[in-house]
């Protein structure tokens, strides 16, 4: 298992956002986490990326546990992830917010960084793969504009690549495809297949459009308030009565259950 | 005699700019006015003087050295003043900093003394007239050294790889620290970079007016504060054309209307000017976030 999440539970106060959550994932694989508003799926992401430190419980990536580690350094082990409400820098360009995902992937001495030769050798490396990663996303040709200028579905696409860049073993995409039309949606879905498939990226995202969730997904886990109530391929989510009520409401087929 | 003015004005703002960058930059990542900034440069002041009385070291040694230990010297206020009090309001970390100001001046009282102290010449002083103008080798050797250390800052700033990543954590920390970037790390070279500047400043100054006194942080370090404040703190290009601007009408002031009321000149049209334009030149009011 690349990442196991072991009966996790997060209070905060008295609210629980997640209640003793088990989750595993096996390398390779895409796997979704679906619920209605509020389900925990956003906490759960923070609590495997350090941005929230758990209440009880473990979770272990490829071997080492993480529940305790800081942000930075559950990232350097190879977990990168993307934002519900977009968080790119606003000041800062497309290629240079890709490069901040790159920045404790350069081994160099922190010195050389300030020294003007040097620094521009560690700069010239950064860019090359700042601008690969630009390219898998289709933003290469964006590279000199703000990020926040950008369109909303492009600036969700850059967040990709800002994650992509470090190279991680883990990618995590909270709503990735949030807000974008049915063109975009279905572009992203072959990204994310195609990230899997030939960067060989082990894909963890949260999405609400049905139709994705089924069709890029090997594996589903449904929460709700803060519990899983099931986990399983799409074929037995589709059709598991218990998350047919609490999350897909009355229908029977998974259309789109975002209204 | 406009001309003297203005290179007066010049000199003194290359001093307010060393200073205001440090408290703009510390105020863009952390969000608080570090009021021990101004004791950082008057650090620098005494170090200046202390390597001065060392009699054998070349004035450009001097200067790195002064920069490396006022540097040090930030980084190790930041650690044990601030560095506990992240997620406190912002509010008990300015007190905190009140704390060290008097603490640091307090040191250099009891370390270099309670006088003001002259400081050796570390080369000898020669005058230029150009017209009217009158230039001393001072003013060349303190216009130059800001100017070449604000280039450097700005290439720092914009090109190298931990530029960015200081610009990354004054918009979003969290964000930043998800991206892999130990921000406690590039606070503490924020602080570094920021005290090095100030400590230049110092040592410049300490030179310029051949006076060292533990007491120097106060007014120099308001005034610095204020022309970061009138760039729009946070601001980094903001930090250097307020403290020009202020330097400007100090200058100005202190020729035309009395040589007594200069800082008051200054004070009171950093409120006009606040009143008209409350986030300053550059500041493009807060936008800091450090939410998920």
């Amino acid at each position: 298992m690349l990442l196991e999440i072991n009966h996790v539970t997060k209070s905060f106060g008295g609210v629980v956002a997640t209640n003793d959550v088990s989750v595993s994932v096996p390398e390779g694989k895409i796997l979704s986490i679906i619920g209605p508003n509020g389900a925990g799926k956003t906490t759960l992401f923070n609590l495997i990326t350090g941005a929230y430190m758990r209440t009880s419980g473990t979770i272990t990536f490829n071997g080492v546990k993480i529940d305790t580690m800081k942000p930075y350094e559950i990232h350097a082990l190879g977990v990168a992830r993307t934002f519900q409400n977009i968080r790119l820098f606003k000041r800062m360009t497309v290629l240079e917010n890709v490069m901040t995902g790159m920045h404790s992937r350069i081994k160099a001495r922190d010195i050389e960084s300030f020294i003007p030769g040097r620094s521009q050798k560690i700069e010239a490396e950064i860019t090359e793969k700042s601008m690969e990663a630009l390219k898998i996303v289709g933003l290469d040709g964006k590279y000199a504009e703000y990020g926040a200028a950008l369109p909303y579905g492009q600036q969700r696409r850059l967040e990709i690549a800002r994650a992509l860049v470090s190279d991680p073993k883990l990618l995590l995409l909270d709503e990735p495809a949030a807000g974008m039309n049915i063109n975009e949606s279905a572009e992203l879905l072959e990204l994310i297949r195609w990230i899997n498939a030939e960067l060989k990226k082990t894909v963890i995202f949260i999405e609400h459009n049905m139709k994705v969730v089924m069709n890029v997904s090997d594996y589903i886990v449904v929460l709700d308030h803060g519990s899983k109530i099931a986990e399983g391929i799409p074929k037995e989510i589709r059709n598991n009565p218990v998350v047919i009520e609490a999350y897909l409401g009355t229908k029977k087929e998974g259309g789109n259950a975002d209204a | 005699m406009i001309l003297q003015i203005i290179v007066n004005g010049l000199t003194m703002g290359c001093v307010y700019a060393l200073i205001a960058l440090g408290y703009s930059m510390v105020y863009g990542s952390l969000r608080f006015i570090n009021f021990a900034h101004g004791d950082v440069y008057m650090w620098g002041a005494c170090f200046g003087l202390i390597f001065a009385r060392m009699g054998n070291i070349p004035f450009l040694a001097a200067l790195i050295l002064t920069m490396i230990c006022t540097g040090l010297l930030g980084v190790t206020v930041e650690f044990l003043a601030y560095r506990r009090l992240r997620n406190v309001p912002r509010v008990v970390v300015t007190a905190s900093a009140l704390g060290a100001s008097i603490v640091l001046s307090n040191l250099a009282r009891v370390i270099v003394g309670a006088e003001t102290y002259s400081v050796p010449a570390f080369f000898e002083t020669k005058y230029f007239t150009v017209g009217n103008l009158v230039l001393n080798s001072l003013q060349f050797v303190l216009l130059g050294c800001s100017i070449v250390l604000m280039l450097v800052l700005n290439w720092f700033i914009s090109k190298s790889k931990y530029g960015k990543a200081i610009r990354a954590t004054s918009e979003n920390q969290e964000v930043t620290n998800l991206m892999g970037i130990n921000t406690n790390k590039i606070i503490s070279v924020t602080f570094f970079i920021g005290s090095a500047l100030a400590g230049a400043a110092g040592l410049l100054v300490g030179i310029y007016y051949d006076a060292v006194y533990s007491t120097m942080g106060y007014m120099a370090g308001m005034k610095a504060f204020t022309a970061a404040i009138l760039g729009g703190i946070g601001s980094i290009p903001g930090a250097m054309l307020g403290s020009m601007i202020l330097g400007q009408i100090e200058s100005f002031g202190t020729t035309y209307i009395s040589s007594s009321m200069g800082p008051a000149i200054a004070f009171a049209v950093l409120i006009i000017v606040l009143l008209v334009k409350p986030t300053g030149f550059f500041g493009a009011g807060d936008t800091h976030s450090n939410r998920v």
